[in-house]
């Protein structure tokens, strides 16, 4: 068996399926080819190149398979809790709890991609009056009047305040048509003003104390709720454990993305690494099997780095990413026009930071949520994509807009300029949407255009 | 440079006027520039001739004043706000998805120079944002002047840690007061200045039935800044009889004002000004017992608690209050006046015209690049005035 590494077609999957198992494979309950993904709706697939390791494989499938794990949990008696907008908090305390599996459904915003528009959110959501001056989230509004694609949660939260007003208005709407939600508020964060404690938050940014006790509070509320649904309690001593899991995964995390980000040679395509980044948010309604994932992808992208193999050529030029890709495909673009990322920041980084667990559980969530990128202004996010830009040695940065994303409107104008002011290197901010088939040409040339404007940079 | 200027109602001016300070209510312009208190433009005039150099858009991505506007011709003068005085325009970057309000308020903002501060609240996302933006480029246009302070407004309003968070976050502003020059008010002085404020809001109140829908918007939004007694402020009449009608939604620009003018001469009477600067978001009346024991708990309770919107998690107190309006005034129509890409405003339409017992007419609005950079005029979801009137006026003959 060749065991090159190379991007594939889900066609040419087949075959490297057959290779694999004929070679010993062994999967995991939820494993298979990539085509029944096809069969059963998921035609964006087609479209897609993709990574041909099994790690990447058993990815894959551990994606596309979140449904039936929700509703296998359901069936099983377990509580479902549905985490909006805080990506990445509140699910590590639902994780904490044995009978609870949590989900975060503003992730429907995918569905439109994966299945090109088959499941019909958008229209839903079109006809309850949410159009496509909102985010593509509004995906998720057409998922719970549907039911089939999850189950409905017991318990649904959501984080408001300084959150992007598209998932505030949907949520809202959700709760017109019946479904209960716990609102928290999460604050603007600031800097401390002269006379107020300071509190040093993961990732790097400060807040006074008095909002990192505020948002303390607020979690106690969801505690009390999820203790409530889930009819046991949530002990500091639960979540103390809890905290440790989840800084596990995010450590193998950071370790797979250091090892991408860095290597002379790009060791995993985007895309993969994209999906593995994502599961840090709710570990894809499987903390245990999260683990599993990335502990495979990091066996594979290491021996990679070892053996100087990688999928792409080893000039490509190294591109920093702001925001996630509403259509996958564009992640393929950037490295069909010569790109490679060497940076991301996907509006989670809080969720990429380990959690401190030298603190009492709360106060670290607390700060966990404050240190939220969209939380605070965007020159504080600009700042940190500065740093993590310049320590991966970036050539360029592409700022992917959200179409319809409140916080898009602006965050792009100062992210892009202070990048253009420290590092000098070039920044493209384009928009993507669900499918972006239509508007390939366009951004095909401008990705090729910020390449060749890097790659000229190099001669100088 | 006393002026505090601010365009929230979730800002007391009590609280400016109690530090010594003066608040100005800021309806920007959607050219960018900035009304003093309320706007004066009426619909019969002529859109305002341009600019002799008119902006240019800056270049892709950059804040940087626009090509032409900084040695020879400062962008920032003259400070007569004249329609003339032209703010540097956003990047063409910032235009895509920037809801038409935030960006004239940004552009209001950056055309100020009388301010000493401009105050922004979290309540929208966009403004939000906005804050930010200006806080980065405002230094730099004002020689570091006209700081911007972002007033943290919580969503959630049921439990006691939000309203603690809202009356922690007026001290905080009373402080960044203090800092521009302002003098911390005793108890005494802020229960005075309540209370005028208070006289000044009844005696407003009283005065409704008497002014037409533009009158009663233009006091109202004078009353945002120094109290003053209710005044003439020119234009129409109120019409005797014709068909109540609400309006509803977020705040307006100028030129917006001109719809309050449209639904009267198309054969309405606007009973109940729901917008962001309207009756909705005057505060709760202040108890007097409670402010004796602690006034500025209770300003802070009487702006927090008392005053229903759209962007509150969950909402239910801004049909709660709809409701009890519309009812008590015998409103026979609603309009939406909204902004396109305001995601809080748009989601209510569709809820507003399943919960309204009466017809409800969408008026949205985008503000088309050219009418912001040209003129002043009226231009709205067909870029014209006489589209909007013509919807109102249908909705005049179906009422009827």
């Amino acid at each position: 068996m060749n065991d090159a590494a190379k991007r594939i077609t889900v066609d040419q999957w087949d075959r490297r399926y057959d290779e694999l198992r004929a070679a010993g494979l062994h999967e995991p309950d939820y494993g298979g080819p990539l085509r029944r993904h096809v069969d059963g709706g998921d035609r964006r697939l087609r479209s897609l190149q993709m990574d041909n390791s099994a790690a990447s494989l058993r990815l894959w499938n551990f994606l596309l398979t979140e449904e039936d794990r929700l509703h296998r949990a359901k069936a099983e008696g377990k509580r479902i809790v549905g985490t909006m907008k805080d990506l990445g908090t509140v699910p590590i305390m639902a994780y904490s709890l044995n009978n609870v599996v949590a989900f975060y459904p503003d992730g429907a915003w995918w569905i439109p991609c994966i299945t090109e528009h088959g499941a019909g959110l958008l229209e839903i959501a079109d006809s309850l009056g949410i159009d496509d001056s909102y985010c593509p989230v509004r995906a998720m509004l057409g998922a719970f009047v549907l039911q089939t694609r999850f189950p409905i949660p017991d318990l649904l939260t959501c984080s408001v305040g300084a959150t992007c007003d598209d998932v505030s208005a949907i949520a809202q709407r959700l709760c017109d048509l019946g479904f209960p939600i716990l609102w928290w508020e999460v604050p603007h964060r600031r800097p401390p003003d002269t006379g107020e404690t300071p509190v040093q938050l993961p990732g790097g940014f400060s807040a006074p104390e008095s909002q990192v006790t505020f948002v303390k509070s607020e979690l106690e509320r969801v505690r009390d709720a999820l203790e409530a649904d889930a009819a046991q309690p949530l002990t500091d001593e639960l979540l103390r454990t809890g905290i440790w899991r989840a800084n596990r995964v995010r450590r193998r995390l950071g370790e797979l993305r250091r090892l991408c980000f860095t290597a002379k040679v790009c060791p995993l395509p985007a895309l993969e690494l994209l999906i593995a980044e994502m599961l840090i948010i709710h570990f894809c309604s499987d903390q245990n099997e999260t683990i599993e994932v990335l502990d495979d992808l990091w066996a594979e992208v290491t021996r990679r780095v070892q053996e100087g193999i990688g999928v792409l050529s080893a000039d490509a030029v190294r591109v920093f990413w702001v925001n996630p890709v509403a259509d996958l495909r564009v992640m393929n673009l950037l490295e069909d026009a010569g790109g490679r990322v060497c940076g991301t920041e996907y509006l989670f980084s809080h969720a990429l930071d380990p959690i401190p667990e030298d603190l009492p559980p709360m106060e670290a969530l607390a700060r966990t949520a404050l240190a939220d990128p969209m939380v605070g202004s965007s020159a504080d996010r600009a700042d940190r994509i500065c740093a993590d830009a310049g320590r991966f040695g970036a050539e360029a940065l592409v700022i992917s807009r959200i179409p319809g994303a409140s916080h898009c409107a602006m965050e792009g104008t100062i992210i892009g300029e202070m990048v253009r002011n420290r590092l000098r290197i070039p920044v493209l901010e384009i928009e993507v949407p669900p499918v972006a088939d239509s508007m390939e040409p366009t951004l095909r040339t401008r990705l090729e255009a910020l390449v060749e404007t890097a790659t000229h940079r190099r001669l100088r | 440079m006393n002026e505090i200027a601010h365009c929230s109602p979730f800002v007391p001016p009590e609280w400016i006027v109690a530090h010594g300070l003066r608040p100005r209510w800021l309806t920007p312009r959607a050219n960018g520039g900035l009304s003093a208190a309320a706007p004066s433009a009426r619909v019969d005039e002529p859109p305002m001739a341009p600019a002799d150099n008119p902006p240019v858009l800056g270049g892709r991505g950059s804040l940087s004043a626009p090509e032409g506007t900084r040695a020879d011709n400062p962008p920032m003068a003259p400070a007569d706000n004249s329609p003339a005085d032209r703010s540097p325009m956003l990047p063409t970057d910032v235009v895509q998805g920037v809801c038409p309000y935030a960006r004239a308020f940004v552009q209001a903002a950056l055309a100020d120079t009388q301010a000493a501060a401009i105050v922004v609240t979290t309540a929208c996302d966009q403004m939000r944002h906005a804050a930010g933006l200006l806080a980065d480029i405002s230094p730099r246009k004002h020689n570091g002047r006209c700081p911007v302070f972002l007033l943290n407004v919580p969503s959630t309003w049921r439990t006691a840690a939000a309203k603690r968070l809202y009356r922690d976050e007026l001290k905080r502003f009373g402080r960044f007061l203090v800092e521009l020059g302002g003098k911390s008010p005793s108890p005494a002085q802020l229960a005075r200045v309540m209370l005028d404020h208070q006289r000044a809001r009844s005696a407003l109140r009283e005065t409704r039935e008497r002014l037409s829908g533009r009158q009663f918007a233009e006091a109202i939004a004078a009353l945002r800044g120094q109290p003053t007694p209710p005044r003439d402020t020119g234009g129409a009449p109120p019409p005797s009889g014709g068909i109540p009608l609400a309006i509803v939604g977020g705040p307006l620009l100028e030129a917006d004002y001109a719809i309050l003018d449209l639904i009267e001469q198309a054969g309405g009477r606007l009973v109940l000004n729901a917008t962001e600067g309207g009756e909705r978001t005057l505060p709760a009346d202040f108890d007097r017992q409670r402010i004796d024991d602690d006034p500025l708990r209770e300003l802070a309770d009487a702006y927090f608690t008392g005053i229903p919107d759209a962007f509150r998690r969950p909402n239910t107190e801004l049909y709660e209050w709809l409701g009890r309006e519309m009812a008590a005034r015998d409103v026979r129509g609603v309009l939406l006046r909204r902004y396109v890409w305001c995601d809080i405003w748009h989601a209510e339409l569709y809820k507003l015209k399943q919960w309204s017992p009466v017809p409800v007419l969408d008026t949205s609005a985008f503000y088309e690049d050219s009418a912001l950079r040209e003129d002043n005029a009226f231009h709205d979801g067909a870029g014209s005035l006489a589209h909007t009137a013509g919807r109102i006026e249908t909705f005049m003959e179906i009422l009827k």
